[in-house]
């Protein structure tokens, strides 16, 4: 069996898994921490466009899922849009936020493009913060209207409306991720982390690519963001913060920036990690944390990383694999 | 006939250190035109004021095919058909061979479908003896490898006028009668040439006319076989050498 039928079946194995689970188990908790793991794979997958394939160090990412989250909320709670509009305002509103934080850093690289994108979320949170009355302050949005279908609300069935929008959202997520990188748009990404100047060199238009990275990764969190807001029925200025941002950040550094599933992997084994550790209190922090070195000092692709290990350990041959180019160029 | 590309009075400083010092030449279409020197002579910088790759002359005017490029970015440059390899090689290493000529070709509306893409780059994989590295990531081929790729993906673009930064340097003497033979075949596939080359022998060999800078400026120009054997060009070369 080669390698490509082999990854076939194993993404036909997760998605029939994710896609039975309810059907076997109606346990709120797993419930819960299943939606959360998808939407967290969502995000994940999405900021490695920028971070992985663009080597572009953009820490606003999870600005876009809180603005997605907010927008949807603001606009289907206070102004009486339908809740069915939630998604797509919160999808426009991220992607109006990723071309406001990319223009200044269209042509900076490395350490300014995290300053300028994190000053970006910064100032989101201020303004959620300031403006009160349209965003609930310090104690977030609440009542965010639900979604619901005649009688049938997405909460029913322990939220298996919710559940089944987020794994769709996943299946397009990863089905986009397919696309870009086969597609000339995707290789351009790949060819500015790698070089910029021979990119240059060959006609490869630097700023409009930059565009187009943030626009395009910023779909996600802005879809995903809304579906949050919806299912918890809350959005909050935590969403902006430096935890939450590092969390997301240490699953796409533990699954392999720059490829396909690491990402998705590290997203999932990072929740139920997290999830399993919960009895330990603040420990669980440090737990988290010396894993990922370990992971990291073995496989510096993450987990990515391990099944080509394996395959080497398999032909015989020694040494560690993966990809950390994206930390080449940004030096 | 006016010239392919025409440079008038191009100079180009660092600080107090003059690179390029008013260079004047012609580039006929279909020439080979080799330009030799000493190192640090400025021969690089040539390049890289032509194409603005990385920053455009102090002064002076070019023009391709009788447009000026005085008021173009690097990129229309590229695009209006003036293409570069530089000296050291340069890759996109986590794209595949095929993915780094594919990325190369030029995307406007009506370039191309993808399959008529696909079939063209098959088609220089060929020509430059790559098919057989075609799924590989290039930066796992070898030196020889990377420089014909560097050459491809210029090639990939549809130059008029292709800038060869010493495409032997480091490369094995078999490798490097190869490199010759694959530049006249470009030649004769109707691109115009642009030689910068250490070696002499081989410059001497490929090149219908020839330059030599020193300092900066045109030392000498002329045909290939009396140029070599031009005192000023001698000294220039064994001054240089004695001074380290
Ligand atoms: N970016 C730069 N900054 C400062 N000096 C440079 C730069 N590029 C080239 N030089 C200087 O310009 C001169 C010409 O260099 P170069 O064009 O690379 O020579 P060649 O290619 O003929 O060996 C050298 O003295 C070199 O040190
Ligand atoms: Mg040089």
């Amino acid at each position: 069996m080669n390698v490509t039928a082999f990854n076939r079946i194993l993404t036909v194995a997760f998605f029939a898994v994710l896609f039975i689970l309810p059907l076997v188990n109606s346990d709120s908790y797993i419930r819960h921490i299943s939606i959360i793991a998808i939407m967290y794979a969502v995000l994940v997958s999405s900021w490695n466009v920028t971070l992985g394939y663009g080597g572009v160090f953009n820490f606003g990412h999870m600005a876009f899922f809180a603005i997605g989250a907010y927008a949807t909320g603001v606009m289907t709670k206070t102004f009486d849009v339908s809740p069915w509009w939630g998604m797509p305002i919160g999808v426009v509103a991220a992607v109006i936020a990723s071309v406001i934080v990319c223009l200044p850093v269209l042509r900076l690289k490395g350490i300014y493009v995290i300053l300028v994108t994190f000053a970006f979320t910064q100032l989101c949170l201020q303004i959620v913060l300031n403006q009160r009355d349209l965003t609930g302050g310090n104690f977030g949005l609440v009542s965010i209207p639900p979604l619901e279908i005649g009688a049938f609300s997405f909460r029913d069935f322990q939220n298996a409306g919710y559940y089944y929008l987020a794994l769709l959202l996943l299946v397009v997520t990863l089905l986009a991720m397919l696309w870009f990188r086969r597609s000339h748009f995707g290789r351009s990404v790949i060819a500015f982390r790698d070089n910029e100047t021979y990119a240059i060199s060959r006609g490869l238009p630097l700023a409009k690519v930059r565009l187009m990275t943030f626009m395009f990764s910023a779909v996600f969190p802005g879809a995903v963001g809304s579906v949050y807001a919806q299912y918890v029925r809350s959005a909050s200025p935590d969403m902006f913060g430096f935890s939450f941002l590092t969390l997301a950040l240490s699953m796409l550094l533990l699954g392999g920036v720059g490829t396909i599933w690491g990402p998705i992997a590290g997203a999932f084994v990072f929740t139920i990690i997290s999830e399993l550790l919960t009895p330990l209190g603040p420990g669980r922090y440090l737990v988290t944390a010396t894993l990922i070195v370990l992971v990291l000092r073995f496989f510096p692709g993450g987990l990515a990383g391990i099944p080509e290990f394996a395959g080497q350990l398999l032909k015989g041959r020694s040494g560690a694999a993966g990809d950390p180019a994206m930390l080449k160029d940004e030096k | 006939m006016t010239p392919l590309l025409d440079v008038k009075d191009i100079r180009k400083s660092f600080g107090a250190l003059q690179a390029i010092g008013g260079v004047s030449f012609t580039l006929n279409r279909g020439e080979i035109l080799g330009i030799a020197g000493p190192n640090g002579s400025g021969k690089s910088t040539l390049f890289n004021i032509l194409t603005k790759i990385p920053f455009p002359p102090d002064s002076g005017e070019v023009s391709l095919d009788g447009k000026p490029l005085k008021s173009l970015g690097p990129r229309q440059i590229v695009d209006a058909g003036l293409l570069r390899i530089f000296q050291t090689e340069m890759d996109f290493e986590s794209l595949t061979v095929l993915e780094n000529i594919l990325v190369s070709m030029p995307d406007k509306p009506g370039s191309g479908t993808p399959s008529s893409k696909q079939k063209k780059a098959d088609e220089l994989l060929e020509l430059f003896g790559l098919t057989a590295h075609s799924d590989r990531l290039a930066g796992e081929i070898n030196v020889y490898d990377r420089k014909r790729l560097m050459v491809a993906t210029a090639f990939a673009h549809n130059p008029l006028v292709l800038l060869l930064d010493e495409p032997a340097a480091g490369l094995s003497k078999p490798e490097i009668e190869e490199m010759v033979e694959l530049i006249r075949q470009l030649n004769r596939l109707g691109v115009s040439i642009i030689l910068i080359e250490h070696i002499i022998p081989l410059l001497v060999a490929v090149s219908d006319r020839l330059i030599v800078l020193n300092f900066g400026e045109v030392l000498a120009e002329g045909l290939p076989r009396e140029i070599v054997r031009n005192p000023k060009v001698v000294e220039a070369y064994i001054g240089n050498q004695s001074d380290g």
